[in-house]
Parts: structure tokens; sequence; C-alpha cells
């Protein structure tokens, strides 16, 4: 009886050993050189995809606006100084709508989805930093 | 000799009453356009001279909007500031933009200063960019003698990432006993990529992942590492301006920061 106790005492020991060991293993494991890159991003839906995307460029359209006083006529102004790639509609493969309008004197910009509809929505847009899906 | 008659007797025949009228009439107009109206070009200069006394930088533009109000009141104010030193770092661009502002003209013309009497919206926006980040890393690191065989940063949005290696010493006491089981052969080196919160103006790093010494390091050690070391920043505001900076967002070139 009490042979037994020691034996599971042990082998308890020594599962839980092994379980340290291993986790240690696998954080060694993960800190080669070849794992020097940030996390990488995953998104739950087009829909999260979309709207992290359309808020990238707005921050890109407003930084822009800061260094030069006015918007950029086309996305593709924003590089590289301010975005790496633009980027296409997940759902459609096209590129995003960029259009400037002017109210009142001030400048507007919209950054829109080419079809809203995809995403079972009528409209799909930034405007000046807000989002709006209707 | 005859137009000369002619004109003399003109000039002349009128009464002196209308010239006196129209010479006031003149004057009035004059006085209250020099009160109310300013051009756009001079508002734009008095209202930069004005700010040269209390904002130091290298370049200040200004931009005044009226839009399609026919009274002439302000649509928008816009103020850029170039190059501005905050605590010793110069923050590449500065703007504060003002909705609907109304400007105490006596404020400005007589004390040359920028009073802002009220508006309906403001954003204010800093971009600091990375070359400025790297440029002043090295000049703090050689001002408090930290020495360092590699520090590399580089901008990955959302991420920050480092690549370092530096000496154990470097490290202060009380943050080196969390980390010394993973140091080696008294140095650190390893990989972090970080990203970047501002709340109440201070600037809070959030380490995503950090390898020290071939070792990922856990999510405990990284909740109180990160702990230890925020906030990192406190950033000043700039003067005469009422803000708080509450979003900070990470471009290829720059940190982007705004009310």
């Amino acid at each position: 009886m009490r042979k037994n106790r020691l034996i599971v005492f042990f082998s308890i020991l020594i599962a839980i050993a092994a379980v340290i060991l291993g986790y240690v293993a696998v954080l060694y494991w993960k800190g080669g050189v070849n794992n020097y890159e940030p996390p990488k991003q995953t998104y739950v839906s087009s829909r999260e995809q979309v709207q992290t995307d359309l808020q990238n460029l707005s921050k890109a359209v407003e930084a822009y606006f800061v260094v030069h006083m006015e918007y950029p006529r086309k996305l593709e102004q924003l590089q590289p100084a301010f975005l790496d790639r633009i980027g296409n509609d997940p759902a459609s493969g096209t590129p995003y709508l960029y259009a400037l309008s002017e109210t009142n004197g001030a400048g507007h910009y919209r950054i829109s989805v080419p079809n809203p509809k995809l995403y079972n929505a009528e409209d799909l847009y930034l405007e000046d930093g807000r989002f709006y899906q209707k | 000799m005859k137009t000369a008659d002619f004109i003399k007797n003109r000039f002349v025949s009128y009464p002196v009453s209308i010239f006196l009228i129209t010479a006031l009439a003149a004057v009035i107009v004059l006085l209250s356009g020099a009160s109310t109206l300013y051009s756009r070009e001079s508002l734009d200069g008095e209202i930069a001279k004005a700010l040269r006394k209390t904002v130091k930088c290298e370049r200040i533009e200004i931009k005044t909007n009226t839009g399609d109000n026919k009274n002439g009141d302000l649509k928008s104010l816009f103020m850029k500031f170039v190059s501005l030193p905050m605590n010793g770092v110069p923050v590449d661009y500065v703007t504060v933009q003002y909705t609907d502002p109304k400007i105490d003209l006596k404020a400005l013309r007589n004390a040359n200063t920028v009073k802002i009497t009220s508006y309906s919206d403001l954003a204010v926006r800093f971009l600091l960019s990375e070359q400025t980040i790297k440029n002043e890393f090295i000049r703090t690191a050689r001002r408090m003698n930290f020495h360092y065989d590699k520090f590399l940063i580089k901008f990955s949005p959302p991420y920050i990432e480092l690549e370092f290696s530096v000496p154990a010493g470097t490290i202060p006491p009380k943050n080196r006993k969390l980390v010394e089981k993973f140091m080696v052969n008294d140095r650190f080196e390893g990989y972090a990529a970080l990203r970047l919160e501002v709340r109440d103006s201070r600037i809070f790093v959030v380490p995503a992942k950090v390898i020290l010494n071939h070792f990922l390091l856990p999510m405990p050690v990284l909740a109180e590492l990160q702990k230890r070391v925020n906030p990192i920043y406190q950033i000043p505001r700039v003067l005469p301006f009422d803000y708080t900076l509450g979003k900070v967002d990470l471009l290829k070139q720059y940190v982007f920061l705004s009310n």
C-alpha cells in the first residue's frame, strides 16, 4: 500500500517535471533568431479586415494632411512614408475607392469599398476619420 | 488758360460742406475697416507672430479659412509647428486645428496674444518620425553612458520592433532581477515587438513578444515588466493650447498621436 502511494507520488512528480521541462523547451524553441518577427494579425471576418484597412488608410491620410496641409489626391501618395501597401477590398479583390470633396471651404475625404452589397450593406465607408455602415 | 479757369470755377462752385462730408465718410469707412477687419494674410501673420512668443520651433505655418461665411467669421484655424522640441525630443510636426473659432482680436492686436474665446471642435495631432526616434535614442544613450553592441529600431505597424544586444549592467537592478534567470554571459540579447498606447498624454508600451537570450518570455513575466517600465514618457502640453492626447497609431515612418 505504502509502495503504491510512493509510486503514484513519484509518477505525479515526474509528470509535473516533464510538463515544466516541455514548457521550457517550447520557450527555447520559440526564442530562435528565425522567430524575430512580430505576432501575425488574424481577422475573424472580412468585414473586420475592411474596418481595419479603412482605419489604417484614414490615419495615413490624416498624417499626410499634417505634413502637407492638404489631403492627398490619391491613396498612392501615402506610400512609402505613411503606408507600406494600400491593400485591396478583401471581398471583391479590387482597390478601395478614395474621393475628395470640399464643403464650406473645408476639405473632406472618403474611403469606401467598391461594392458594399458584398458585405450585406448599402454603404460601407470611412469619412473624415469616422466609420459608417448602413 | 480757358481750361484752367473752367476747372477752377467748377471747383469753387461746389459747396465746401460736400467735400467735408465726403472726407468724413472716407475717414469713418477707413476707421471701421481697420478696427473690425483683418485681411486673411495679415491675420495669419499676426497669429504666427504672437505664437512665436510662446512656441519655440523651427517654423510656424498658419492657415485661416472663412468658408462661405459672409460676415467674415472664421470657419477654421489651422496652426502647424515644425520641429517642436518637447522635453528635448524634437517632434517633427504638431498641428492644432480649431473649427468655428472666435479669436480675441483685441488681445491679438494689443497684447500680441492668441486667445481663442470659443470653438466647436479642436483637433491636435503630433507626428514623430522613425528617424527622429532613432537619433534621439543615440543621443540619450551617449548622454547616459548607455553602452550597447546592437540596438535596432524598426517600425512595422502596428508594432515597433527592437533587436538588441546589451551588457547586463546597463539594465537597472530592480528590472534586472526580473530577467536575471535569462541572462547568459553577463549580457542580454534578443528581440521585442511592442505596441504603443496613450492615456492622458502619457505613453505606455505594451510588449506583444519579447525574446531574451534565446528564450521567449512567458506572459506573466511580460505583464510584470510592463507594470515596471510604464509609463515611459509624459508628453508635455504645448501652451497655450488646452488638450489631452489619447490616441496613438503607428505608421510606416511615423508615430501619430492625436487627442
